[in-house]
């Protein structure tokens, strides 16, 4: 509009501005009404959530409520009347959402495997916990199940809380990325960052696999041997899942492409492992994702086991391709072990009064493993002076603590395996190449050469901002005392890079040698180029940060306007040279030591999550302290300079 | 007749306020049916639910029933009250005298042995976004199964409708054209950024945007609905309008034809878009415009010493502005050649464009490179060139012309400010090769100083144009106890170095942000300047802007 327009004050204008306000209030009132009624048929209609197979679990789960009802009425308990309250909730979603724990029963070795991967560790992980709740905060609540629905699909499936104690959750939901998360999957999502719609249902309905139902009907063509159940409604045998449909993308690589290639709804590309691996010369040879990392010998394409995939009832299968599903990688467990691995002889479920499991989840953790209860030697001790002591309720028998540290030391030997798998893997994945070294006066000058071991992705893959592998270098006069060190760690635990509190606040010098190739997070500073931080939310160009879709191509872009990744990872075949230059003090010997060391976040996360809290009521440090526990040397070489 | 035009002037106010409380009571009346308020009306829907739901509310009340620490969530929930020595027996609990000493202990740095258990009442439930029909947007719940298309991609369609409206008062004074005193002008004006994305599967593949801006026409000056105060009589400002900003869809070849590459053998991830979009690079100084456009990008290319490698190529047909805006050129052409390189701790851009357009504009190459690279922890260092040259006649719009712009900053110890000081230095007439008129000049990553703040005519203290100049500023943002205030204040100056009137400026500036709850911000800009032989000319800026 012209102000020449306005001078004469002119109807038209105002009227129009009247009609349009109108119209905008009425548009919003309709648009809010819609949105009201949509998420009440969202609630109301399970076919629109992708819940088609709970047509026969509400009836089976009608009848259980029939059942319910009457004893609810026949009691007057209330302690009664929650305990089938939640026995009825427990079936209901055990219906929709079949445990590993149910899997077990014929699958043992598979869920060997997985119990203790990272697959069954995502959601139980305290650091994501905090890291995801953090992230949600500095959001205003804006990111959602963004970062959950990868870790635990059955936990938002269910409509859980996206920041709640895990110690709460449904114990599916605590299994993370349990068995049905790949095995009720059937369609080829493609890179959709985990937002995969599971099929649920009780587990008598159709499982997916890579071969079909060859194997399985050999089984339910002899039930009497394998004593199964064909009829839902038999009430003697095995249940059994009563079809597998061939899904043979469960082989290839797009299908771990479908969490392993994160992108975020504004576009941002946090994780790229299946990009990296599409051009790389894996991809090409044709070699897959699961054939390194699901193979007889973890980090090599060294080919599968062969053997039975389940036994029921003590009677093997037919013997067919095995695939590993440890699927060990950069992360381990921080916590209780009583209560990592998954193991149902250990951890028993609370709402349930009848659970198998030693334990609740609250009770270990009260279980102190570290001062030996259940030894031998603590338990002599106990019984000679039971003055002295004192124990929670749960562990005031001698009989329970000893079962318990039986049960630890299984889990403590499970962990180890895979202790042993992953620096197997990671020491695959990245190689030491050559160490050259020359003296220039009173300085020592070391090039060391890292180098890519895979030719699947790049290493550090994945979550690449945050994961740390790094160099080592410590040089000793021959006294032994330290002349020259790179890639030590403060108090924290940390490197003394930039994000660690100490090197932050000035309370430790800088590391300006340190070679690391943990990728960084980046935001464009409201003025003044960009700047690295731990977590990839700019509140310096919007004191709200919301997460929303990018309003321009990120496609074209690569990234959002104002935060990104600058990656440091090797890629495949690629290597770096890491350049040092040591001060010496006077005439050799001197000793070099270098280490190739890989740990699975650094400890700057840890105390830039903390505040919102960590679950099992662990504490900073204690977080941290296991962190650095988890290092692995992968490599190392040592050699004396005059 | 002045009654009455009184009268209609008083009409309208009251309408635009009306319009404003509107949809303010809209926006907190989603905040309400956010998960948080939606758990009580929910559990009232209970009869309606399926018996998985109710089982699923019945649940969630057994576990709520548990009593809770206020605020915090107790720890009897979260894990035991006691963990680690504290919980051991007497005989293993070494006096206090015996204990290890950390040396550590006492540093404020070193972290906490103390568990303060899950602090959920500090994380805030997702706010329900204005409209979403489909999966809920970043929402838990199960997700639909979706549908496969004729190529075998599936799809899994939601539509979300956001963005922002913004309403503030400027009242700030310019110097008149003719060079000799001033204006004074106060105004209210609005903006809404309103979006719609239809995304069709997983995120930031395929999905179709669809974008406006109904409250102003996004033209260089201002022209924003609102209401004029002066100069003269006071006017309402109408500027609604159907401009489309944005309808472009953007996707992965791959996904899109999966059948081609079954294997997942070849490298087809090959992202595209087309249609109207926002295209920028080098930060918004080569290129800033709407244009009908279609690009193609590949990542994760493999070089040598290299960590990434994206490349872009993109070709606009339509829309095209020239000359900083003042000129829409339907009938120019442009070509672009984008790449973006992570080597070392540096990161390079590299980029190219070609404009082929009528006599009247002319053709001409646009090239940028920079070069991003931290250092010492908490410095980062931007440096830039820029350089904008005809193939045929200089014209006005196509003119011969080199930028270079520094930007720096320092994170300063035990702090999480930004200290910035940056620079630039315009040799001749540099042009971007596109600019969409609302966008300002290309100087607005220089300073605060440099750039409008995009509502209303609220300039920028100082001139936009890289035309023969040199300038600098310095500045200081600072976030007071976390990340929801801050200040900037800032200092900046340029100088003509044409050799013609030969005339500085200077200015002070300082820009104060606070969100509130989930979904506002408050925001307060105010600067002044001086010019050489001109008086001096300032402004203040009083915005509030909702986020749905």
């Amino acid at each position: 509009m012209s102000l020449d327009a306005n001078k004469n004050c002119a109807d038209k204008p105002a009227k129009t501005l009247q009609r349009a306000l109108h119209s905008a209030l009425l548009t919003a009132l309709i648009v809010f009404g819609m949105n009201s009624c949509y998420h009440r048929s969202l609630i109301t209609d399970p076919f629109r959530r992708g819940q088609a197979d709970l047509v026969v679990d509400t009836k089976l789960s009608a009848e259980i409520l029939a059942e319910l009802q009457r004893q609810v009425k026949a009691t007057k308990d209330p302690e009664e009347l929650k305990r089938l309250t939640n026995q009825i909730h427990e079936q209901s979603i055990q219906s929709r959402f079949p445990s590993a724990a149910v899997c077990k029963q014929c699958h043992e070795d598979h869920y060997r495997e997985w119990s203790v991967s990272p697959h069954a560790y995502a959601q139980l992980s305290p650091i994501f916990n905090a890291m995801q709740g953090t992230i949600t905060k500095q959001t205003s609540g804006t990111n959602g199940d963004f970062c959950i629905r990868c870790h635990t699909p059955v936990g938002m499936s269910l409509g859980e809380k996206t920041f709640m104690s895990n110690l709460d959750r449904h114990p599916v939901s605590r299994e993370g990325v349990t068995c049905i998360v790949c095995h009720r999957i059937n369609q080829k999502y493609g890179k959709i960052s985990a937002r995969i719609a599971m099929e649920q249902g009780q587990l008598q309905n159709r499982m997916f696999g890579p071969t079909g139902n060859e194997g399985l009907q050999q089984v339910l063509d002899d039930p009497e041997t394998y004593a199964v159940k064909k009829d839902p409604k038999q009430q003697q045998g095995q249940t059994i899942h009563l079809k597998i449909e061939p899904f043979f993308q469960l082989t290839k690589p797009g299908f771990c492409g479908m969490c392993h290639d994160v992108n975020g709804p504004n576009g941002f590309r946090l994780e790229e492992a299946f990009s990296e691996y599409k051009n790389a010369p894996a991809a090409q040879k044709g070699v897959s994702c699961q054939d390194c990392h699901m193979s007889k010998d973890v980090g090599l394409n060294a080919g599968y086991k062969n053997g039975p995939a389940a036994k029921i009832n003590g009677t093997p299968t037919r013997q067919r391709k095995i695939t590993n599903h440890m699927f060990v990688g950069p992360d381990y467990s921080v916590i209780h072990p009583g209560i990592f691995p998954h193991n149902p002889e250990a951890v028993k479920d609370e709402r349930i009064a009848n659970s198998e499991g030693l334990a609740t989840m609250r009770e270990w953790l009260e279980f102190d493993e570290e001062a030996g209860w259940g030894t031998e030697a603590f338990e002599r001790k106990v019984s000679a002076h039971p003055e002295r002591y004192s124990f929670p309720k749960a562990w005031s028998s001698a009989r329970d603590r000893e079962h318990a540290r039986r049960i630890v030391k299984q889990q403590k030997a499970l962990l180890a395996e895979a202790h042993a798998e992953r620096k197997k893997l990671l020491a695959r994945g990245y190689r030491l190449g050559e160490v050259k070294h020359s003296r220039d006066g009173e300085d020592l000058n070391l090039e060391v050469e890292v180098f890519n071991g895979t030719e699947g992705h790049g290493v550090p893959t994945g979550f690449t901002a945050e994961r740390i592998v790094f160099l080592r270098v410590v040089v000793k006069d021959k006294d032994g005392q330290t002349v020259f060190q790179s890639g030590d760690l403060d108090p924290n635990g940390d490197l003394r890079d930039s994000h660690s509190v100490y090197v932050h606040h000035g309370a430790r010098p800088l590391d300006k040698q340190l070679f690391s190739l943990q990728s960084k997070f980046i935001v464009t500073n409201e003025r003044g180029s960009e700047r690295e931080q731990i977590l990839a939310v700019n509140y310096g160009r919007n004191p709200l940060a919301f997460v929303r879709p990018e309003t321009n191509s990120s496609v074209l872009t690569g990234r959002p306007r104002d935060a990104r990744i600058h990656k440091h990872n090797i890629p495949p075949g690629g290597r770096r040279v890491a350049k040092y230059q040591a001060a010496l003090k006077g005439p050799g010997p001197y000793t070099v030591e270098v280490k190739l060391i890989a740990g699975m976040v650094p400890v700057n996360l840890v105390a830039a999550v903390k505040d919102v809290g960590f679950d099992y009521n662990m504490s900073p440090r204690t977080v941290a302290d296991r962190v650095v526990k988890g290092h692995l040397v992968l490599w190392e070489k040592s050699f004396t300079v005059n | 007749m002045r009654t009455h035009c009184l009268a209609r002037r008083d009409l309208c106010r009251r309408a635009l306020a009306f319009g404003f409380l509107s949809v303010i009571l809209l926006l907190v009346s989603t905040d309400l049916s956010s998960p948080a308020f939606a758990q009580s009306s929910e559990s009232s829907q209970a009869e309606d639910v399926d018996p998985f739901e109710a089982l699923n509310k019945d649940f969630l009340k057994a576990t709520e029933d548990e009593p809770e620490a206020p605020n915090k969530t107790d720890l009897k929930k979260t894990g035991p009250k006691k963990t680690g020595p504290e919980s051991r027996p007497t005989e293993f609990e070494p006096p206090e005298s015996e204990k290890p000493k950390d040396p550590e202990d006492d540093s404020p740095y070193r972290l906490s042995d103390k568990a303060i258990g899950l602090q959920t009442e500090d994380v805030p439930t997702r706010p329900t976004p204005l409209l979403e029909i489909g999966n809920p947007f970043l929402g838990t719940g199960p997700i639909t199964f979706g549908f496969e298309t004729p190529t075998g991609s599936v799809w899994q369609p939601s539509l979300l409708v956001y963005g922002t409206f913004r309403s503030g008062f400027n009242a700030y004074r310019v110097p008149r054209a003719s060079g000799t005193g001033h204006t004074d002008i106060v105004e209210w004006s609005n903006r809404l950024d309103i979006f719609a994305n239809l995304q069709l599967s997983g995120f930031a593949n395929e999905r179709l945007v669809f974008g406006m801006r109904p409250l102003d026409r996004a033209i260089a000056g201002g022209d924003f609905t609102g209401y004029r105060f002066e100069p003269g009589d006071e006017e309402s400002v109408n500027e609604f309008n159907r401009r489309v900003t944005a309808f472009f869809f953007e996707g992965d070849l791959g996904e899109i034809f999966p059948f081609i590459d079954d294997d997942d053998r070849r490298a087809l991830d090959l992202g595209f878009s087309v249609g109207r979009q926002e295209i920028s690079f080098q930060q918004g100084i080569l290129v800033n415009d709407i244009m009908d456009a279609v690009g193609l990008t590949r990542n994760n290319l493999r070089i040598p010493w290299t960590s990434n490698v994206r490349l872009t190529g993109l070709y606009a047909w339509n829309q095209v502005h020239r000359d900083g805006g003042f000129i829409r050129d339907d009938s120019a052409h442009l070509l672009g050649f984008f790449s973006l390189i992570d080597i070392g701790p540096t990161t390079l851009e590299a980029d190219a464009i070609y404009v082929i357009a009528p006599d009247d504009t002319g053709d001409g190459f646009y090239g940028g490179l920079a070069a991003t690279q931290r250092f010492l922890g908490s410095f980062a260092t931007t440096l830039r060139v820029l350089a904008s040259v005809p193939t045929e006649t200089e014209t006005n719009a196509n003119q011969r012309g080199t930028l270079l712009v520094m930007e720096s900053s320092w994170t300063p110890t035990g702090t999480e400010d930004i200290l910035f000081v940056n620079a630039y230095l315009g040799i001749d007439r540099f042009r971007s090769a596109a600019r969409s008129p609302s966008t300002g000049g290309p100087l607005a990553r220089v300073g605060i100083l440099y750039a409008a703040i995009g509502l209303g005519g609220f300039p920028g203290a100082l001139d936009g144009s890289p035309d023969r100049s040199g300038g600098a500023s310095v500045g200081y943002q600072h976030f007071f106890g976390g990340t929801r205030t801050q200040l900037i204040v800032e200092l900046g100056g340029r100088k003509d170095l044409s050799g013609g009137l030969n005339r500085g400026m200077m200015a002070a500036g300082a820009r104060f942000q606070q969100a509130l709850f989930k979904r506002f911000i408050v925001r307060v800009d105010a600067f002044v300047a001086k010019q050489e032989q001109l008086q001096e000319v300032g402004g203040a800026h009083v915005e509030f802007s909702i986020q749905f």
